[in-house]
């Protein structure tokens, strides 16, 4: 009897062996926690140059108009290679138009023209700009937060924000069609000053301020693009204002 | 002793005769049984005679039970193998990440403090670039300033000259006036009058453009 058992224990400790789990395998720690991604370069117009400037203050020039009897400074922004935009007021009566950039290059101008319908000029440059803006494809909203980049007062290129207060009749006359009203602080030499939205396309070109500077209009970028289809260098540059 | 039946007819003496014919298998199945029962009681006879152990079947239940705590015994055995095992490859894994985990703490303790050295390298680099930037702009000002003054100064110049030239004529043309003047008769009276006009002329302009010297230059 013995002897019979022997090979069913064997067999019931063969069978239970082979029914019990193998041991699975464990994953090799991971490190957790926070992680930070590295940060990706930005592509549009806000992309900071090597020498740290963002474009939008890399396209703003310093105008210089020598004539009318003296020397007065506006401002303007680059929309190709060899091509600023400013406003005609800045550019009137000039005898001789001379433009630095941001970082004190001065730039040999070759030719310049005026709009008729509004205080825009083009200005054509001999030597080569440093960067170009993205104009918009719509005026801006009411609502909308805006950045001017130039030099008032002729000073040092300084930026200000504000918000889009809405459009209205131009009260200077100087624009056929309304002109955009904000709250972005401007002053004397601000004139032709690059009006950026939020993704650092131009909405607008500064042309005026309120008296206390706390207001500023612009010239719609709507207009701006009709002027550059239709503006040429032959276009005669106006005379004193 | 028992007297051992011995039938050459083959019936059984237990079995009852009711007057009908045996059946010859059942027969010869009760005389097989009939024939083991005997036997086994002769083999416990002799045992007993030759004075042995009377041997005595083990009743079933018992070697059942047997078998099933054998059998648990086995398996149990088997199981305890078996976690033995397992407990020592855990252990043995366990160990294993330890040393990952330490390794990788380690790791981050020495990225953390690469991170936080890169952090401040970046953050000097960035006040540099500011105040690079900030330097930058401030010599672009004053360049440009100092440009228009330039110009300024070049347009207060050529207006010198020409209030100079103005004053000149505006002074030549006076003391002609003059000497004309001290002998009028000899003179067109209303010559004398358009030339003294056109030196007024002069001295107007003269005065006008160094009034507007004056206004460049800042000085009421």
């Amino acid at each position: 009897m013995r002897l019979r058992l022997l090979p069913l224990c064997a067999a019931v400790v063969l069978a239970g062996c082979a029914g019990l789990p193998e041991l699975p395998p464990m994953p090799d720690p991971v490190a957790i926690g926070e992680t930070t991604a590295a940060p990706t370069p930005t592509s549009g117009t806000t992309t900071l140059s090597p020498d740290g400037f963002r474009t939008t203050e890399r396209v703003a020039v310093r105008v210089r108009n020598v004539g009318c009897g003296g020397v007065s400074t506006g401002s303007g922004f680059a929309v190709s290679e060899d091509v600023l935009v400013t406003n005609r007021h800045v550019v009137a009566g000039a005898d001789t138009l001379q433009v630095s950039t941001y970082d004190g290059q001065d730039l040999l101008v070759d030719a310049a023209g005026a709009a008729v319908v509004a205080d825009l000029a083009i200005v054509r440059t001999r030597s080569a700009l440093p960067a170009a803006v993205t104009l918009a494809e719509s005026d801006p909203e009411v609502g909308d937060p805006v950045e001017v980049v130039g030099y008032p007062g002729g000073g040092r290129l300084t930026s200000s924000t504000g918000t889009v207060l809405g459009f209205d009749e131009d009260p200077l006359d100087a624009n056929a069609g309304q002109i955009v009203v904000t709250d972005a602080a401007a002053e004397p030499g601000s004139s032709g000053s690059p009006m950026y939205d939020s993704s650092g396309l131009v909405v607008g070109v500064v042309y005026a301020a309120t008296q206390d500077g706390t207001w500023s209009l612009a010239v719609p970028v709507s207009t701006l693009h009709t002027m550059l289809d239709q503006a040429s260098f032959d276009d005669d540059v106006p005379p004193c204002e | 002793m028992s007297e051992r039946p011995n039938d050459p007819a083959g019936r059984s003496n237990h079995a009852p005769d009711h007057g009908r014919p045996a059946d010859p298998d059942q027969t010869s199945r009760q005389t097989a049984a009939l024939e083991r029962e005997i036997d086994l009681a002769l083999r416990r006879a002799d045992d007993a005679t030759l004075g042995r152990p009377v041997r005595r079947r083990r009743p079933r239940w018992l070697i059942a039970t047997a078998v099933v705590l054998g059998l648990a015994l086995v398996a149990a055995g088997a199981l305890a193998t078996y976690l033995w095992q397992t407990t020592d490859e855990w252990m043995a894994e366990s160990g294993r990440l330890e040393t990952v985990a330490t390794g990788l703490a380690d790791e981050r303790d020495e990225l953390t403090g690469n991170l936080d050295q890169a952090q401040r390298d970046l953050a000097a680099t960035e006040e540099q670039l500011r105040e690079a930037q900030d330097r930058i702009t401030a010599l672009a000002e004053e360049k440009a300033l100092t440009a228009d003054e330039r110009e300024l100064a070049r347009q207060v110049a050529g207006n010198v000259v020409s209030v100079a030239n103005q004053l000149e004529v505006c002074v030549r043309g006076q003391g002609q006036l003059i000497t004309a003047l001290e002998d009028v008769e000899a003179y067109d009276p209303a010559s004398v009058s358009e030339f003294a006009r056109q030196v007024a002329d002069a001295c107007n302009q003269a005065l006008a453009g160094s009034e507007e010297i004056k206004r460049q230059l800042g000085i009421e």
